[in-house]
């Protein structure tokens, strides 16, 4: 191997390195919340803590994650400060992955014989699962179509 | 996003694409999802490719299986492993664009100094 190839093979790494790192911050569904409500225009941390329903400290905490890998920019006005996207084009490319899991999903409801099987492992579920099945007699397939308008549609 | 919308089935997606994130946040696993993006290929070629062990391809492999990131085609006695949904490159693309421009603003930054 010349020493080119030597020199394009570690610089390769790093950027695999980088790539791995930068995915580590989007490993929290409560961070991908918040690139996805930010998709609409900038927030406060309050006004974030209640759209993706978690404590303000906690949803602090995640912003200063996304910030310090430069996902989100902040701007300060008097003692407010607003959180805004700094990277449309990683917003765009957890769009895609939204895309591949609702397929995923939707390939699996169809193995399922309702959407109660496939989500009461939670604890918290029983109501949610009840209203569902309500509205949507033909289980998890019509859940996730329903997911498909709401979540992520431009 | 109105309050409507924190179901169960909300929740579980944000979950599933966290969880497909952490399968990403590998840098062999990358180097993996890349070389098959080139093609089908057996843990002998991407052994190879990526240089990492047999045992470390295979066990990277298997979860990226069982995540639905890669799908497998037996042929003889040889296994093919092939991308189970290509539009993952995009996603990685696109990703890998802002870490170029990072690094290289970096360079630039590293010899003007």
């Amino acid at each position: 191997m010349d020493s080119y190839n030597q020199t394009r093979q570690i610089d390769e790494h790093l950027v695999y390195e980088a790539h791995a790192e930068l995915c580590k911050v989007l490993t929290d569904p409560k961070r991908l919340r918040i690139l996805n409500a930010l998709r609409e225009g900038e927030l406060s941390v309050n006004e974030l803590a209640r759209t993706i329903f978690a404590e303000p400290a906690n949803t602090s905490q995640h912003l200063g994650v996304l910030r310090r890998a430069g996902v989100v920019a902040t701007r300060r006005e008097g003692t407010v400060i607003y959180y805004r996207l700094a990277q449309p084009r990683l917003v765009e490319a957890c769009r895609i992955v939204h895309e591949i899991v609702l397929e995923q999903l939707s390939r699996a409801s169809r193995m399922l014989p309702t959407a109660g099987e496939m989500y009461d492992r939670h604890p918290s579920t029983q109501a949610g699962y009840r209203q569902v099945g309500n509205t949507e007699p033909s289980g998890s397939a019509a859940a996730v179509e329903r997911l498909a308008t709401i979540s992520y549609e431009s | 996003m109105d309050r409507i919308d924190d179901n169960d089935t909300i929740r579980q997606l944000f979950r599933l694409q966290a969880q497909l994130c952490q399968t990403l946040a590998d840098p062999t696993r990358l180097e993996i999802l890349y070389a098959l993006g080139e093609g089908e290929k057996t843990v002998g070629e991407l052994v190879s490719l990526t240089g990492a062990r047999q045992g470390n391809v295979s066990q990277h492999l298997a979860l990226m299986r069982e995540r639905e990131l890669v799908r497998t085609r037996r042929s003889g006695n040889s296994i093919y492993y092939a991308l189970a949904d290509p539009k993952i490159l995009e996603a990685c693309r696109l990703t890998r664009e802002i870490l170029l421009e990072r690094l290289r603003r970096t360079s630039v930054l590293s010899q003007m100094l």
